[in-house]
């Protein structure tokens, strides 16, 4: 008898949850997508048949679909391209991670000061993220490689200045709306300190703005970071990465296309399905948000 | 309106100069021109190597040497020299702007005549097959990396098909290729624009009433509804702008077309900053330039913009 209950139990709430997902209308192929990106992140040494960047010239340009031990062919210098998508999977997330954290961190420290502050610093934190935002990204990721030299650091800090101004807009215009209500004028008149009030009383309050606008500029990431490995101004040439990918494949193009044709379906996939995942929470988080 | 296009002038002016300031200060901080500039093979003395940097005037404060540039700049149009050809940038930067600019027109052209339409199109003929196919032409196209779309131009119709060439500039020809792959993505996003406005404006009441009336239905979209749905595309030629610059640098890599953005790459990888620096001061100053026409425009087209602030 308990064990029926509890089986029924276990039933209803499996049930539940189903109907609340159903209600939520999850989309079920990118969320997919991007646990299975995360999982090959995670997982690369181990889920990868090879060593992304062992050379073996004497099985160089092997075409896809013909050996069991490279299933997606090798490149030109007979490293396999299955496992270099896979480490390549583990670049892009990482280099997306850290760049939309520095992003994120920046864009929502102005966009509360600037929204909260207002006046003089207002004026000029959003001037500055207008003029961020309207410039070429890859121009931008340009000058602070030039500055900063090759490699991982720069390639995230390039990222990062491209995330942070759309962020700090949309949370400055949040903060508008909320800083005004009767809750901060309270905490004002009580004596709180305006830090304080910023991260106890507004900062909750445009959490849900954050994470539709952080899901929105993930695809955003991912592609610029794609771009300037592709441009030779990220990783060192030979990385697994798959902007860098991209760009090995043209060295004989008619020959050799898979080399430069599956990375570009996996960036291309991958940045549909944040494209969605982030409409998605949007429109279930904050449907105001829609014309963003 | 003649405050409005002042403040924007002003605006886009202070703008020029921060950049100015950052891209001077950034070539500043990245090292001493003055070893670049002196061959390696010549055992330079200290001797030759302190008088080359006072003939540069690398010895003066900094904000003297970016007063020196600018005047320069400004008055003689002098962006300084190559350090590895030493050709003057100028003459560089002269060989190069009209490829850049042939192509982002082209592209921006491409993706008016073709967005603005087949976003109108889709929002009338809602839920057809055409407005599916529009959409999977707008999420593919926003989705996918210029880069790779490019590379796989360059296989099919140039290497396997050869209907065109993709290699260099030239004539019209030339241009074809690459002026698509640098339109796909802007066309997508004015499509994706360009309908949900066309909706906004077919649900209004201006257009109800025409149809109350009895106008022809062809009438009322293209010559009605269809002239308001364009206008807020037009606020959004300055982000296409942003985007056609971006796409530049990656779609002239590709098909190895003699623009400002190859210009920029070679600066950037053999690291070359007075050719960096004049580059990106003059893709800035398109981009400042295009964005305030853009500005004062909408300025004209809408009152309620210039009235604010």
């Amino acid at each position: 008898m308990t064990t029926l209950t509890g089986e029924s139990g276990q039933a209803n709430r499996l049930s539940a949850f189903m109907e609340s997902a159903r209600e939520l209308r999850v989309p079920w192929t990118p969320a997919i997508v991007i646990v299975v990106l995360v999982f090959l992140a995670i997982f690369a040494p181990v889920l990868a048949p090879n060593d992304p960047r062992e050379t073996d010239l004497l099985n160089a340009r092997t075409p896809p679909f013909q050996t069991l031990s490279s299933p997606l062919g090798t490149d030109f210098v007979g490293r396999d391209v299955l496992s270099r998508l896979i480490y390549g999977a583990r670049t892009s997330a990482f280099i997306s991670m850290f760049a939309l954290a520095a992003g994120v961190v920046v864009g929502t420290v102005l966009g509360l000061t600037s929204g909260y502050a207002g006046r003089w610093v207002d004026t000029i934190i959003m001037r500055i993220a207008d003029a961020t935002m309207g410039f070429p990204s890859i121009l931008l990721a340009m000058i602070i490689v030039a500055i900063l030299g090759q490699g991982l650091m720069p390639i995230i800090v390039a990222v990062a200045v491209s995330t942070w101004p759309r962020i700090a807009r949309m949370i400055r215009g949040e903060v508008l709306s909320v800083k005004d209500q009767d809750f901060v004028t309270l905490a004002k008149i009580a004596g709180v300190s305006p830090a304080v009030i910023v991260w106890r009383h507004v900062f909750p309050n445009v959490l849900n703005t954050l994470m539709v606008i952080t899901s929105l500029s993930v695809a955003g990431v991912i592609l610029t970071e794609a771009s300037l490995s592709f441009l030779g101004l990220g990783l060192p040439p030979g990385d697994p990465a798959w902007g860098i990918m991209v760009a090995e494949g043209r060295v004989s193009l008619l020959k050799t296309w898979w080399i430069s044709l599956f990375p570009g379906v996996i960036i291309t996939v991958v940045v549909m399905a944040f494209n969605f995942f982030g409409d998605w929470l949007r429109d279930s988080l904050d449907p105001k948000l829609r014309r963003v | 309106m003649t405050r409005y296009i002042l403040r924007k002038v002003a605006e886009a002016i202070v703008t020029l100069l921060g950049l100015s300031l950052v891209v001077f200060s950034a070539v500043h901080m990245t090292g001493d021109p003055a070893r670049l500039l002196l061959p390696v093979r010549i055992d330079a003395s200290e001797e030759v190597y302190e008088q080359l940097k006072e003939e540069l005037g690398l010895n003066r404060p900094f904000m003297v040497q970016y007063y020196t540039f600018m005047r320069d700049l400004l008055t003689k149009g002098d962006f300084g020299r190559s350090v590895r050809s030493q050709k003057e940038a100028r003459h560089l930067l002269v060989e190069r702007i009209p490829a850049t600019l042939q192509l982002a027109a082209a592209g921006l052209f491409l993706s008016f005549i073709i967005g603005v339409p087949a976003g109108i199109l889709s929002a009338v003929k809602r839920d057809s097959i055409a407005d599916k196919i529009g959409k999977a032409v707008a999420i593919f196209g926003l989705a996918a990396p210029q880069f790779w779309v490019a590379i796989m131009v360059v296989i099919l119709f140039g290497a396997y098909l050869q209907w065109l060439p993709v290699y260099g500039a030239g004539g019209i020809r030339n241009l074809i290729l690459p002026a698509i792959v640098l339109a796909l993505g802007p066309l997508a996003a004015m499509m994706r624009l360009g309908r949900s406005s066309m909706l906004d404006i077919l649900d209004s009441e201006f257009v109800k009433f025409a149809r109350v009336k009895g106008m022809r239905e062809s009438i009322v979209i293209w010559k009605h509804a269809a002239r308001n749905a364009v206008i807020p595309l037009m606020t959004f030629g300055g982000l296409t702008l942003a985007g056609l610059l971006n796409g530049s640098i990656v779609v002239e890599q590709v098909f190895a077309w003699p623009g400002l953005g190859r210009m920029m790459i070679e600066g950037v990888t053999q690291r070359d900053m007075p050719l960096v620096q004049a580059t990106v001061l003059v893709s800035g100053f398109f981009y400042v330039f295009t964005a305030l026409v853009v500005d004062i425009l909408y300025g004209f087209a809408d009152p309620r913009i210039r009235d604010a602030n």
